[in-house]
């Protein structure tokens, strides 16, 4: 008798068990956080403010003093093929090497499922760039570093640093300042870098009710100076807006790659 | 029980209104007997409003402390330059025989001071239409380091020090924490109050007066001359574009190239307004020309062909506008028309004159 009631419940024990793993079937109601976190390298290295030194495909030698970049408009794609768009209002990121928590981003209420793809805009897109000034808060305020008072818009990527190929300045400083921006003009049209980075997911991150998965990315700042054109230190080491910051956006385009997914 | 209801919020609405007026009355003892239109106020004959008066944000107090800001100087980096430095009440908010303005350390400008007028009613801002935003607009000449070299965020900083600014601060937005978006908020709204809108041609247009003869052969002469680029009630339809001025060799200015980075935009500006213009000299982005004299004497004849020349500048068989003498002057004498005394007089907008 006995045994038979330690079978049932062991029976009754290992249904419930397998009963739980099945209603692993994703519940489409529920949603949870996912983090992307930005490492931020120089080619084969990681990216050291000051400090470290680099070359880039040009032979020109250089430090890096500041390396800071927008992210927005976070789109998921799930691995039946459904993207999910997520609320816009909560998805600008400004990412700055020199804040650590800045490189750890969580894209909120995110729908349970399985997920093969992100993508997200590099910079400020056309209409949050003419918001209206009380929308202009956290990552977005003026304050950041980050916008053309003159030229109301963001800058989308900003790197500044020193390099002796660099041309001297007044001061005999040898330094180099990437600002590059432009979303398209307002009433009039202007040179528009925004770019989007599209990133297949090594593994497909799992989103459930009790899971929160981690995306890791590494962000190379090389990118800007090498790719379909490299940039030469000796003339393009000013390029604060202007008819050559197209060439370091479609660079930069490309400087996204994932890591690994921690599920 | 709703009529009720509504009588009551009026009886409300009414008796608040009557307490700000009387406290206006109360205060404004140099008042001139004239009445006072609305700070914010759209005119009948005017394009509809760009920015938004319905703001929570924008009220009669919010205006008094934007023009509490607007004179003042700690605005800038050492407290040297304030807004109304370039931009005077008495020139139409301009800084009246200055080509280039003078800003922080006696630097120079590379632009002539822009009107500050019916910016309520404006797409774009500045000579080259950089910035797109009224309530954006004071961060430019705040940051400009010819200007008044100063980070905004230190301004705020400077403010937040002074009791009388964090009670200015309440009245305006029921709170004193001094914040971006209430300081920049502030010198929007109290540079879309500064309407132009009652010059003599507007009395003309809302049928309170007539034009004189020669007024209105000036109109006819300025409608088909020039009111393919300086048209509607603004007097520009807000285009950039290259008026053929000779580039010269120490200018670096690119105009709206600056902003768009396309080849197409090099030396093209803003079209400005023409309203007030009498008051307004010298004239152009760089404000090469001392009068309207010079002006309409370089569309008839001086107009170069550099890169990006506007199209209806070459429209005869000579570069420009042919203009006769007698045009010149008619058209001068329809100019005058659009000079607006209301405006550059309104007490509320003197440096002097405060809201208590």
């Amino acid at each position: 008798m006995k045994l038979l009631q330690y079978t049932l419940v062991l029976i009754a024990f290992t249904f419930a068990i397998i009963s739980c793993e099945e209603s692993d079937d994703i519940n489409p109601n529920t949603t949870n956080d996912v983090t992307i976190e930005f490492e931020n390298v120089v080619g084969n290295k990681s990216l050291v403010l000051d400090d470290a030194t680099y070359k880039n495909a040009n032979g020109d030698e250089f430090t890096v003093s500041a390396f800071n970049y927008y992210v927005s408009n976070f789109k998921l794609k799930k691995t039946d093929g459904t993207i999910v768009i997520l609320s816009v209002n909560d998805s600008y990121f400004l990412i700055e090497e020199d804040k650590n928590a800045s490189k750890t981003i969580t894209l909120k209420d995110v729908p349970s499922g399985d997920y093969s793809e992100v993508s997200f805009v590099i910079g400020v897109d056309s209409l949050k760039s003419v918001s209206s000034v009380e929308e202009r808060l956290g990552a977005l305020a003026e304050g950041n570093g980050m916008y053309w008072r003159w030229n109301s818009g963001y800058i989308f990527v900003k790197m500044e640093g020193s390099s002796p190929q660099a041309p001297a300045d007044p001061t005999g400083q040898k330094k180099f300042r990437f600002h590059i921006g432009g979303f398209g003009g307002y009433d009039s049209p202007t040179i528009n870098n925004l770019k989007t980075s599209t990133l297949v997911l090594s593994m497909p991150a799992m989103v459930r009710a009790d899971k929160l998965p981690t995306v890791h990315l590494i962000v190379d700042a090389m990118k800007l100076m090498n790719g379909s054109t490299n940039v030469r230190m000796a003339e393009n080491a000013t390029t604060m807006g202007g008819p050559f910051t197209p060439i370091i956006a479609a660079n930069y385009e490309k400087m996204f790659s994932v890591d690994h997914v921690h599920n | 029980m709703k009529n009720c209801q509504t009588i009551l919020k009026s009886i409300v609405a009414f008796a608040i209104l009557f307490n700000l007026i009387s406290c206006e009355k109360q205060t404004d003892i140099e008042e001139p007997e004239v009445i006072e239109r609305p700070l914010f106020r759209q005119p009948e004959h005017f394009p509809k409003a760009t920015y938004n008066f319905s703001s929570p944000l924008v009220s009669v107090a919010g205006f008094w402390l934007g023009k509490r800001l607007f004179y003042d100087a700690r605005l800038s980096r050492d407290g040297t330059v304030s807004c109304g430095s370039c931009h005077l009440q008495a020139a139409a908010f301009t800084h009246h025989g200055h080509d280039i303005s003078h800003g922080i350390d006696d630097q120079l400008g590379n632009l002539n001071a822009l009107p500050i007028q019916n910016m309520a009613f404006k797409k774009t801002f500045f000579w080259d239409g950089g910035v797109h935003n009224l309530d954006l607009l004071a961060l430019a000449p705040i940051a400009n380091p010819v200007e008044m070299d100063e980070v905004p965020e230190n301004v705020l900083t400077k403010l937040r020090q002074d009791e009388s600014y964090r009670k200015d601060f309440k009245k305006a937005y029921g709170t004193d924490e001094i914040t971006m978006v209430q300081f920049l908020k502030a010198l929007g709204q109290f540079q879309a109050a500064l309407i132009s809108d009652n010059s003599k041609y507007d009395k003309y247009v809302r049928g309170e007066t007539n034009l004189e003869t020669e007024e209105l052969q000036g109109l006819e002469i300025f409608k088909q001359k020039c009111g393919s680029c300086h048209g509607g009630i603004l007097f520009t339809d807000e285009t950039y574009r290259n008026n053929g001025l000779e580039v010269y060799f120490r200018s670096t200015d690119l105009g709206r190239f600056n902003i768009s980075s396309l080849e197409e935009d090099k030396y093209k500006y803003k079209v400005p307004s023409l309203r007030n213009v009498e008051l307004t000299a010298p004239y152009m982005h760089d404000g090469r020309f001392r009068n309207l004299e010079a002006v309409l004497n370089h569309y008839d004849e001086g107009v170069n062909d550099t890169q990006n020349l506007d199209k209806s500048l070459k429209n005869s068989k000579r570069l420009g506008i042919p203009l006769s003498d007698a045009e010149k002057s008619k058209l001068i004498t329809f100019l005058k028309t659009l000079t607006d005394n209301d405006f550059i007089t309104d007490q509320r907008f003197f440096e002097a004159v405060n809201a208590k």
